[in-house]
């Protein structure tokens, strides 16, 4: 049962995390302890785990298989190796965080909160009023199986309008570390902040993975990233670039993705229920959509029933943001000089591109990627598994915690 | 009779019972003299010969108004047709909406109808302000447009349009509505809400109150496009009963658009005797539908339902009728309660969303 702390509760846990702190652990052991809560937790029959899907979908209308499918992606580079590798790299801080975490996405916010665990922090994780129930299970599990790796982990929920528990919050612990949108991290922050602010992620086609059967798969394993979550994460592809001499071949692959993201709604369904203010931002896509086709611009839509998911084929969109609930723009790029200008406007708040093609094509890119500021480059299919050291935010907060190879 | 004859009829002498009739008739016409909107119908399958209640007419949403030519070709052309653009402001930066109003003795009769019924109730003619450019200093906006004709018809005695496309002369506004109070001739002023929050800035600032005379009123619209700290509605109502002595029931906001040739206006004591001390609701002309839809079917929802505004608009016989809005409303008994602007989203996860990029865009 989650209850609103008081300001007196939080300062209490913030005195017992620092006597947490006092009592080091070796990295390599918490790697150990994280080792054996995370595989607990990627068993779906794990019961705080099952409890947490089912409160998540119940109170944000998200679908089961969705939920478990998402969560599975994200633990899965959670690895008892991966750990231990991390361990090896992080230098100790004996310092509280306090993590203000996003909602809608669960899970979001895990890679730094075990970051911080590892390097010895004692961490505050307020969650979000949206979705409180992931860390506040994880932390339980976590407690359970060693208690003093857990006494590093303190969860509380309050709503972003208590100013005066936040305020708390940042007089209590060494940095807040918010995520979400930029009035978030300014309403947090109250001022000198890094946080983690909202981003978003795109794909790229590169030439001659468009066609044939390599585009089909391609298409099924974009559609999957762009379905899990929701599509409301930072990594979440919201436009696909498709590199061709040839508009046919751009359209081609927006309808193979629309039959995979078709296909992946029958197995994770969408949400039942839609909140008024989703439902007309995703109604407004496909209605600007239609009328531009009507005007003879070159724009296609392609939709399933409702508003479950819509591909639009917008030939000569720049990289912009979709409502995201499984709405995805493809592209037509003449070549990769092309591309870097259809980013311009997005510069600096670009997280992650998957990117499709063979070796010589991807070395390109991701010098051309880099030099944009984007540090996460994925294979298809792969965006939600980022690794453990996965440079969120261009990776300010994984150079901090560690020490480079 | 013809259909824009039958349409201007109904305006002067509205009978609801034919409403559900003329609409279809309506659709019909617009199908046939519309392309963009015939290939809109034809792609949704929904054929004119097909239905027997306006609930079916396809909404068209005013985005359409950005990227579509909805009006009979050449419409622009005809002598005294009109073409309007929307101000644009509020979404970034998207282009601009256009609405050719090919036949603006329909507009007219409907905007001059119903502000004589929720305005001009009581039959007074009195000075004008405005506060908003009258359509000669800038002929695309619908709602100079109305105002200019909202003068030529209530207005007796003095009349002053303080603004310009860019700028409101203040002082002279504040100078006109001294001399009213002097001369205790009542006024009317209308404009934009923006601009009131600009006398009432100026007004409180200088610590100065004008006692307008009794019955004197005013029109506001807009809401919170152009102002960085947007006036809530019940604020707007008590600065000008603060400021300019204008009694609350003659405080009456308006809720228009250019892609609409009708308007609503809030009901008060003053139009809708009854209406004192309830939470204000708009009221649309007898020619014009209001509906709040699910942006997910497009089906009409049942009354008291929180939902996409749309209206079936008689009056936009020659361009589309049916008009799916981004603003949120609740229709009750044909009365209205708008909610917000619609459109970009509810809360996001950690990824960027529509709102926060049109923001950084703009700025």
């Amino acid at each position: 049962m989650l209850t609103l702390p008081t300001a007196n509760q939080i300062v209490q846990q913030a005195r017992s995390l620092e006597a947490a702190i006092g009592d080091p652990i070796a990295p390599a052991q918490v790697a150990e302890v994280l080792a054996t809560v995370l595989r607990r937790w990627r068993d779906r029959e794990f019961a705080p785990r099952h409890a947490t899907i089912v409160q998540i979908a119940r109170h944000l209308g998200f679908s089961i298989p969705l939920l478990e499918e998402s969560l599975d992606t994200l633990l899965a580079p959670f690895t008892r190796d991966a750990l231990a590798e991390l361990a090896r790299r992080v230098t100790v801080r004996r310092e509280l965080l306090g993590f203000v975490m996003a909602g809608n996405v669960v899970g979001a916010g895990l890679h730094e909160v075990v970051l911080g665990l590892l390097a010895g922090a004692g961490l505050l994780v307020k969650t979000a009023s949206r979705e409180p129930w992931f860390f506040e299970e994880l932390a339980n599990t976590l407690a359970h199986e060693d208690l003093r790796v857990g006494g590093r982990l303190q969860v509380f929920n309050w709503s972003r309008t208590r100013a005066d528990l936040t305020g708390v919050l940042r007089e209590v612990i060494d940095e807040v570390i918010p995520y979400g949108d930029d009035s978030t991290i300014t309403a947090v922050g109250g001022g000198e902040v890094v946080g983690f602010g909202s981003r978003l992620s795109a794909a790229l086609v590169t030439r001659g993975a468009a066609r044939g059967g390599q585009a089909e798969e391609v298409a099924r394993r974009l559609a999957r990233d762009v379905t899990l979550f929701e599509q409301l994460g930072c990594l979440s592809p919201h436009q696909v670039f498709v590199e061709s001499d040839s508009e046919g071949d751009a359209v081609g692959f927006a309808e193979s993705l629309a039959r995979a993201m078709g296909d992946l709604a029958r197995r994770l369904p969408p949400p039942l229920h839609l909140e008024l203010e989703d439902a007309a931002a995703l109604r407004s896509v496909r209605e600007t959509a239609r009328w531009r086709a009507i005007a003879g611009e070159p724009v296609r839509t392609i939709e399933g029933p409702g508003l479950s998911w819509v591909v639009v084929f917008d030939r000569d969109a720049d990289l912009g943001p979709a409502p995201g609930l499984r709405c995805v723009r493809v592209s037509a790029i003449p070549n990769l000089a092309d591309l870097a200008a259809r980013l311009a406007s997005v510069r600096g708040k670009v997280e992650a591109f998957a990117v499709a093609g063979n070796g010589d094509n991807i070395s390109k890119v991701g010098d051309l990627l880099a030099g944009l500021g984007v540090s996460y480059l994925a294979e298809p299919g792969a965006m939600q598994s980022p690794p453990l050291t996965w440079r969120h935010g261009g990776g300010w907060f994984l150079d901090r915690m560690t020490v480079g190879q | 009779m013809t259909i824009q004859e039958q349409v201007l009829s109904f305006i002067h002498g509205p009978e609801p019972k034919r409403f559900d009739s003329l609409a279809l008739d309506v659709f019909r016409f617009q199908y046939v003299s519309v392309p963009a909107y015939r290939r809109y119908c034809d792609g949704l399958g929904i054929l004119p010969e097909n239905l027997s209640s306006p609930d079916r007419i396809p909404l068209v949403s005013t985005v359409a108004f950005r990227y579509a030519s909805l009006c009979a070709p050449d419409s622009a052309k005809l002598p005294g047709a009109l073409t309007f653009l929307t101000s644009g402001t509020t979404r970034g930066r998207q282009r601009r909406g256009l609405h050719v109003v090919a036949r603006p003795d329909l507009y007219r009769a409907s905007a001059l109808s119903h502000l004589r019924a929720t305005m001009f109730p009581d039959g007074v003619r009195m000075r004008m302000l405005a506060i908003h450019p009258t359509a000669d200093r800038m002929p695309e906006s619908s709602l100079s447009t109305m105002i200019t004709w909202c003068m030529a018809e209530f207005g007796q005695g003095a009349a002053l349009c303080a603004a310009d496309r860019s700028s409101l002369d203040a002082e002279a506004a504040l100078a006109f509505l001294r001399r009213a109070a002097k001369d205790a001739a009542p006024v009317c002023i209308l404009g934009t809400t923006a601009a009131y929050a600009a006398i009432f800035h100026q007004l409180t600032a200088r610590g100065e109150a004008i006692a307008l005379p009794p019955v004197s009123r005013m029109m506001d619209t807009g809401g919170p496009k152009g102002q960085t700290v947007p006036l809530g509605a019940g604020e707007v109502v008590e600065l000008a009963r603060d400021l300019l002595e204008i009694d609350p029931a003659y405080v009456i906001n308006e809720y228009g658009m250019t892609e609409l040739c009708s308007q609503l206006y809030d009901a008060t004591e003053f139009n809708a005797p009854g209406e004192a001390g309830r939470q204000r609701v708009k009221l649309a002309p007898p020619w014009m539908r209001p509906l709040a839809i699910d942006p997910v079917t497009l089906r009409h929802l049942p009354d008291g339902t929180p939902g996409l505004l749309g209206f079936i608009d008689l009056a936009n016989l020659n361009s589309v009728s049916a008009v799916l809005t981004e603003d949120f409303g609740v229709v009750h008994e044909g009365r209205v309660r708008i909610l917000g602007r619609a459109g970009v989203g509810g809360s996001r996860g950690c990824a960027l969303s529509v709102a926060q990029f049109e923001s950084a865009a703009r700025a």
